[in-house]
């Protein structure tokens, strides 16, 4: 093998398991997942230059990762999970009150709370908007600090932390609502 | 800090992208705020959850190697970037850079006729802190950006060839920003950039083996010796650890590098 392939395996072992876990978040399907990653590889080999100096990131991988999808979605050839919407659109709903209190849940012992969650995060993470939804993926399931996320999605570190903020706010309040219908449903009193 | 306050910092700190002074005061009020201490445990236990989703990754083995390339074509090379801009840029650079030692070099041979201090009278705090203010006026970018001093120390100790070993970034609000490799007086220098409570502190390495820091004052910390001195509104803070010596610099106190300096759990030495 090639030292230029050595070195970009090398590169990507860290990488690998939030690489999977970002794509299956881009796109619904396993196998849509999969090809999306080795598309990623593809593209990123086809640009790396290992001898040039340049240090690669992660976040590097996720821009690629990025534009694939948005490529795919564009043409229609996949069915994709999110759906960036355009920075027009985004100015109203990037205003998050970061004062404002939390979304109360229901008192729930911690087992329950755990198992009540695991059931319906997913859920909750589905219904929320597109841009809120991809901060979330980048920083959880592709493990980016803020500066990171800034990079892909090409705006400013501010909007990265208002968006986030909305998010987080944004996922408590959905999973506030299912709880409490979950108590009301399973007729238990909290 | 008010409760409205750590409502608004609350996921700025989980994701740790809070200032050091104010994660400090975040705990400080969680410690005695039971409502925002419980808040945050509500928000801990979201946020384990939701990391669980992701990592439960019905996930491909990572390919050996070897195998590493065999979906791709046999024509998906590497891009070659013989004649890119980035290298006429270089190049432009590196032909800059000769014709500024030439001038360097003949003023340096000029100077001491007439009577003026040469290049060589610089001392070494002299040096580190115009090798910091330089980092900071050009904006120059760091080569390597992580906070993770392990991956730092590592990619210094391979780009330099010195054996350097970084602090951990996380201890007395010092945040590591990345690195890069740096030149001081002739001698290849490692060179990591901070920021402790906000403020820049850079932090750089170079071999010990004939350095002369006669003119700092030593301190005594830790049953180390350190040596400090104030240069054009900067603290210098300088120590010796195996074979390199290792300088603080900020516009920071002296305590507060010593800090930096001076850490208990500094590996490598």
């Amino acid at each position: 093998m090639s030292p230029p392939a050595e070195a970009f395996a090398e590169f990507l072992g860290p990488h690998w398991m939030r690489l999977h876990a970002t794509a299956r978040q881009y796109v619904t399907r396993p196998e849509d997942a999969h090809d999306l990653v080795q598309e990623v590889l593809l593209r990123a080999w086809r640009n790396f230059a290992p001898t040039d100096e340049r240090v690669y990131h992660r976040a590097w991988l996720l821009v690629i990762m990025r534009n694939v999808a948005m490529e795919w979605r564009r043409t229609a050839q996949r069915r994709i999970h999110f759906a960036p919407a355009g920075d027009a659109e985004l100015t109203d709903i990037a205003s998050a009150d970061p004062g404002a209190p939390f979304s109360a849940l229901p008192a729930m012992d911690e087992r329950r709370f755990r198992e009540f969650l695991d059931d319906r995060i997913a859920a909750a993470l589905d219904g929320l908007e597109a841009p809120f939804r991809e901060v979330l993926i980048l920083s959880v399931a592709g493990g980016l600090r803020y500066r990171e996320i800034a990079e892909v999605l090409d705006c400013p570190v501010g909007t990265v932390m208002s968006r986030m903020a909305r998010a987080r706010r944004e996922l408590r309040r959905r999973l506030a609502e299912y709880a409490w219908d979950h108590l009301r449903d399973k007729r238990v009193r909290p | 800090m008010t409760c409205e306050e750590v409502r608004e910092y609350l996921y700025v700190f989980l994701d740790n992208e809070l200032d050091a002074a104010l994660s400090i005061e975040f705990q400080r009020h969680l410690e005695r705020c039971g409502r925002c201490a419980s808040e945050v445990e509500i928000e801990r236990t979201i946020r384990r959850s939701l990391a669980a989703q992701f990592d439960d990754v019905d996930m491909p083995p990572l390919p050996e190697p070897a195998q590493f390339l065999q979906p791709f074509r046999a024509d998906c090379v590497p891009r070659q970037r013989s004649l890119s801009f980035f290298r006429l840029h270089r190049r432009a650079l590196v032909l800059t850079t000769l014709v500024a030692m030439l001038v360097f070099g003949a003023v340096a041979w000029l100077l001491p006729r007439t009577g003026a201090a040469g290049p060589t009278d610089l001392s070494f705090a002299d040096l580190v802190v115009a090798d910091f203010r330089h980092f900071l006026s050009e904006d120059r970018p760091v080569q390597f950006a992580s906070a993770d001093s392990a991956a730092v120390g590592g990619w210094l100790r391979a780009k330099t060839g010195l054996s350097v070993s970084m602090p951990p970034a996380s201890s007395e609000g010092c945040r590591l920003i990345g690195a890069r490799k740096c030149n001081i007086a002739g001698r290849t220098a490692a060179f990591a950039m901070n920021r402790i409570g906000g403020v820049p502190a850079s932090l750089v390495a170079t071999n010990a083996a004939g350095l002369e820091m006669s003119g700092m004052a030593r301190v005594k910390l830790g049953g180390r010796t350190h040596w400090v001195d104030r240069c054009k509104g900067h603290t210098v803070v300088a120590c010796r650890r195996g074979d390199l010596v290792y300088a603080a610099v900020s516009t920071l106190p002296q305590e507060k590098l010593l800090c930096l300096m001076a850490d208990a759990t500094y590996e490598g030495h």
